[in-house]
């Protein structure tokens, strides 16, 4: 019995973009990344219906977003304490990303409809480019913000005993967090194709919840380990956690 | 593919899951304990036990990425 598991996104179409194609060339368009314009339209859909008239006292889907991003402050402040507010935007944006993207792979449609025998829509954090730019997006925040908050300390760490421990530090971190989400991911995804190409259709939904469950936790821990990140790299002792992110690294 | 690498990625992952099974089992046992002797505490203890699996469960992760490797078509 051969089980067919596909690992690597599949290409759905390639352009050359049409001002700047001289420098990019041809262009190629995952699966995945189709799914994270999906994902981006509807969060950018979201937020523009929310902020369209806003009121001071609000009411309907500017309600709405203002629970979530109350919840996500109340979360952000029990990592960081009062720096929550200036990480929040980013952070709350991994956040929500990461997890719709995660969810919306429940949706009939996914998986179903087929290009050249691959799949035409696919989760997209199973795809490394997409969580390693969001963990280098992260990586590059926490340099700037260590740079700005403390220059000199910045350089001097490096004049440290073992420099070279800060540095595969830095280099850990940004790491650890793409390959965590794509693992999990991933690995979600096979585990779910698999069995549905092994058992009848109903148990597989346990799996299915599963990869629900697992597709909050890992945005969850995403978002906070980057605010943990951010917030140590803003200024040593500041933050005011009940201990959880005080590690440096996994 | 070298003959042997089947079996590497099979080492890769199976050794590599030990580790954090045995950590994973840790943190649930003694969030049960805390539960069980505080039951009110369950609110409190539950959201780092996750997190905690979480970060136990990564390493896990780590080894199958090279699984994956090992096979060549990640």
């Amino acid at each position: 019995m051969e089980i067919h598991v596909p690992v690597q996104p599949a290409e759905v179409f390639s352009f050359t973009p049409p001002l700047i194609g001289q420098i990019t060339g041809q262009i190629s368009v995952t699966n995945t990344l189709l799914t994270s314009w999906v994902v981006m339209v509807v969060l950018i859909v979201f937020a523009l219906a929310a902020t369209r008239n806003m009121k001071m006292v609000p009411s309907g889907v500017q309600n709405v977003a203002e629970a979530i991003i109350e919840m996500l402050l109340g979360l952000g402040e029990q990592v960081a304490g009062s720096r929550a507010r200036e990480f929040l935007p980013l952070v709350a944006t991994l956040f929500l990303y990461i997890w719709f993207s995660n969810w919306i792979g429940i949706l009939p449609g996914f998986g179903t409809f087929e290009i050249n025998g691959q799949p035409i829509l696919r989760s997209a954090d199973s795809d490394l480019s997409i969580t390693a730019a969001m963990a280098i997006i992260v990586f590059v925040w926490v340099q700037v913000t260590g740079l700005r908050s403390d220059t000199k300390e910045f350089f001097l760490k490096f004049l440290r005993p073992v420099p070279v421990l800060e540095i595969l530090t830095e280099i850990a971190r940004p790491l650890s967090l793409a390959l965590r989400l794509f693992g999990n991911i991933l690995a979600g995804g096979i585990l779910v194709e698999v069995m549905l190409q092994i058992v009848p259709p109903i148990i597989p939904a346990v799996f299915l919840g599963l990869e629900m469950f697992v597709g909050v936790i890992q945005a969850l821990i995403f978002a906070i380990l980057s605010l943990a990140f951010l917030s140590l790299a803003a200024g040593h002792g500041h933050s005011e956690s009940h201990g959880e992110p005080e590690h440096a690294g996994h | 593919m070298p003959p042997l690498t089947p079996l590497a990625a099979g080492l890769a992952i199976g050794l590599g899951a030990i580790g954090p099974g045995i950590g994973i089992g840790l943190v649930g046992s003694k969030a049960m304990e805390a539960m069980g002797r505080n039951p009110e505490a369950s609110g409190t203890v539950f959201l780092p036990m996750i997190i905690g699996m979480a970060f136990a469960e990564a390493v896990a992760i780590y080894a199958l990425v090279i699984a994956f490797l090992l096979f060549g078509k990640i």
